[in-house]
């Protein structure tokens, strides 16, 4: 009996080992068993992605691309009011004298507010789905660091009696402002509209007027402090005029605020920052496409934006015969 | 016997590239698992109640236009490590299971020789693996990793080549990597902006500057399923946006594309 050689062994056990093992993976009953183990999952998971109203929502969009936005996005708008906008009060002094009470004058506060810059900062909105592919929003918004520039008249006008020993005057200051940050609740929609590329949402916010309050910086405060204090002389009826009186009275007028009207700007038109592209590029080729919307709609979930995409071009002939190609990239 | 042997060892090591991936079997099978992976990834998401994560914006796009992009551009050759000239003629694209599948069929033939001399049939089997937003268009881009290749000899007349058994021999010993010239990536057509123009307001009683708010934008999910590729975007507009990065159809943390 021969001897078979060791080292012929040594090549074929291998060989034979990883030929049994390939035909055992790679044979028709393990493949269609795991094929039909694989059929099976897929069934179960259609019922899960079948209970899901993100997938549900979207496949009944239709479309080629959809384009879901969740209904939370809103901005802010940096904000630049020319308002020339005045403040105006007046009021009688009286001031007790060796006759009685008597009306010393009367002061007269003019103000105006020439210019108010500041952040507009939205809060959360709660937006809601409404009809006609409409998005109702309820906003509060914020004017975060807001100042502006104020001038400041103020003058004072003696009564006959007390003008023997009282004189007129008049002070104007040019000071700086700031508004108070506040919460102002802003209501409206915004309509959808689809254009061919993308989605476009136009404010719908009505007219409405907004009480902006005001006050001066410190800085301000202390220069009006200052020029009221140079009339807090006995020739200037400095027994009528407190300095801290008065200017306590002219901050609660600033206070009181005025109406600005603050309408539609508040939200500008909006496209969506995405995009259904008017071309691809593919293996170094440009393909233009044409864009066609399919569906908009509004619901809870989701603003939905469907769009038919198709080429424009056709695909190059085949050509009669080949030579060697060039190579690859 | 030892030479009966060695007959043997050689014939069995013939049969052995019918075992790799780059045969109609080992290709289906290729497929198969790919799929069954990305199924596990998509049960897993959707029992854990996050199948498709949706914070700020998804987008949906239907297998059947990436399939027509990508056949608008056939026919195309490559000469793939110098060696074959691959001419690609039909596309096909499923988003299932977890997978974006693409293959692609053609003729390869060696590229020193003209193609009369014999060709094969062949099939190119690819991942659309990792989706992401290219950092200067910002459209959507998706890399496609090749998972296997299926190379068959044509006859003609029924009269074997000795070319073409060459050629299938060859192109089945080479790596699945090398064919990725083939479909290196694909642009989905949907772009992203990298900023919110507001338009300006006035002259009035009030006036708003023009603005543009700058958008974060990155891909945070990508699944196929029901004939779709679904891309969770996060988008942000404040210095807290998370960075960009790139994500695998199948649900896997991946690199960036290539």
């Amino acid at each position: 009996m021969k001897t078979v050689d060791g080292r012929l062994v040594a090549a074929i056990l291998p060989a034979l080992v990883l030929a049994a093992a390939c035909g055992l993976r790679s044979g028709a009953e393990v493949f269609e068993g795991e094929r039909a183990a694989h059929e099976r999952r897929r069934a179960e998971f259609a019922k899960l992605a079948a209970a899901d109203p993100v997938v549900t929502e979207a496949l009944a969009q239709g479309g080629d691309v959809v384009l879901g936005v969740a209904a939370r996005y809103l901005d802010h708008v940096a904000l630049d009011l020319p308002l020339e906008k005045q403040v105006h009060d007046t009021h009688e002094l009286t001031v007790g004298t060796f006759l009685g009470k008597v009306t010393a004058g009367t002061w007269t506060l003019d103000v105006t507010i020439h210019r108010v810059r500041g952040l507009l900062r939205a809060r959360p909105p709660s937006v809601a789905a409404a009809p006609d592919n409409t998005l109702t929003v309820e906003v509060p918004v914020v004017l975060q660091e807001g100042h502006g520039a104020a001038t400041v008249h103020f003058s004072w006008d003696s009564r006959s009696l007390a003008s023997v020993i009282c004189h007129d005057f008049e002070v104007t200051k040019r000071l700086d402002g700031e508004v108070i940050s506040r919460e102002y609740p802003v209501s409206g929609a915004f309509q959808l509209s689809a254009g061919p590329e993308r989605l476009r949402l136009e404010p719908r916010f009505p007219p409405r007027e907004f009480r902006i309050q005001v006050d001066l910086t410190d800085r301000s405060w202390a220069e009006v402090h200052a020029a009221i204090q140079e009339q807090d002389d006995v020739t200037k009826c400095g027994l009528a005029l407190d300095p801290d009186r008065l200017q306590a009275q002219i901050r609660a007028r600033l206070h009181e605020g005025f109406d600005v009207k603050l309408p539609r700007s508040l939200f500008r038109p909006v496209d969506f920052p995405a995009a259904v592209s008017q071309d691809v590029t593919i293996q170094d080729r440009r393909v233009d496409l044409a864009v066609t919307t399919h569906a908009l709609s509004v619901t809870p979930v989701a603003v939905w934006y469907g769009a038919d995409v198709r080429t424009r071009i056709e695909p190059e002939p085949a050509p009669a015969s080949r030579a060697p190609a060039s190579p690859a990239r | 016997m030892s030479r009966s042997i060695a007959r043997l060892a050689v014939l069995t090591l013939a049969f052995l590239p019918a075992c790799h991936r780059q045969t109609a079997a080992g290709a289906e099978q290729a497929v198969l698992e790919r799929r069954r992976e990305g199924l596990a990834g998509l049960m897993a998401a959707a029992r854990r109640g996050s199948l498709l994560p949706f914070d700020k914006m998804l987008v949906a796009v239907d297998e059947g236009l990436v399939r027509q992009v990508i056949v608008a551009t056939l026919p195309f050759e490559r000469v793939i490590a110098d060696r074959y000239r691959i001419r690609v003629s039909r596309a096909d694209v499923h988003f299932d299971d977890g997978f974006g599948l693409v293959r692609l069929d053609g003729e390869a033939s060696f590229a020193d020789q003209p193609d009369t001399e014999g060709h094969a049939d062949v099939t190119v089997f690819g991942g659309l693996d990792v989706v992401a937003l290219d950092p200067q268009s910002g459209v959507l881009r998706g890399a496609v990793k090749i998972i296997a290749l299926d190379a068959r000899r044509v006859n003609v007349y029924g009269v074997r080549s000795s070319v073409v058994e060459d050629l299938v021999e060859q192109l089945g010993r080479e790596k699945l990597d090398t064919f990725s010239a083939l479909a290196s990536s694909i642009e989905i057509p949907v772009r992203l902006e990298r900023s919110v123009m507001l338009p300006a307001v006035g002259p009035g009683e009030v006036r708003i500057d023009a603005a543009t708010i700058p958008v974060r934008a990155a891909v945070a999910d990508v699944k196929a399923f029901r004939g779709r590729l679904w891309v969770s975007v996060a988008i942000s507009t404040d210095a807290a946006a998370p960075a960009a990065r790139a994500v695998s159809a199948s649900a896997r943390p991946a690199s960036g594309p290539r």
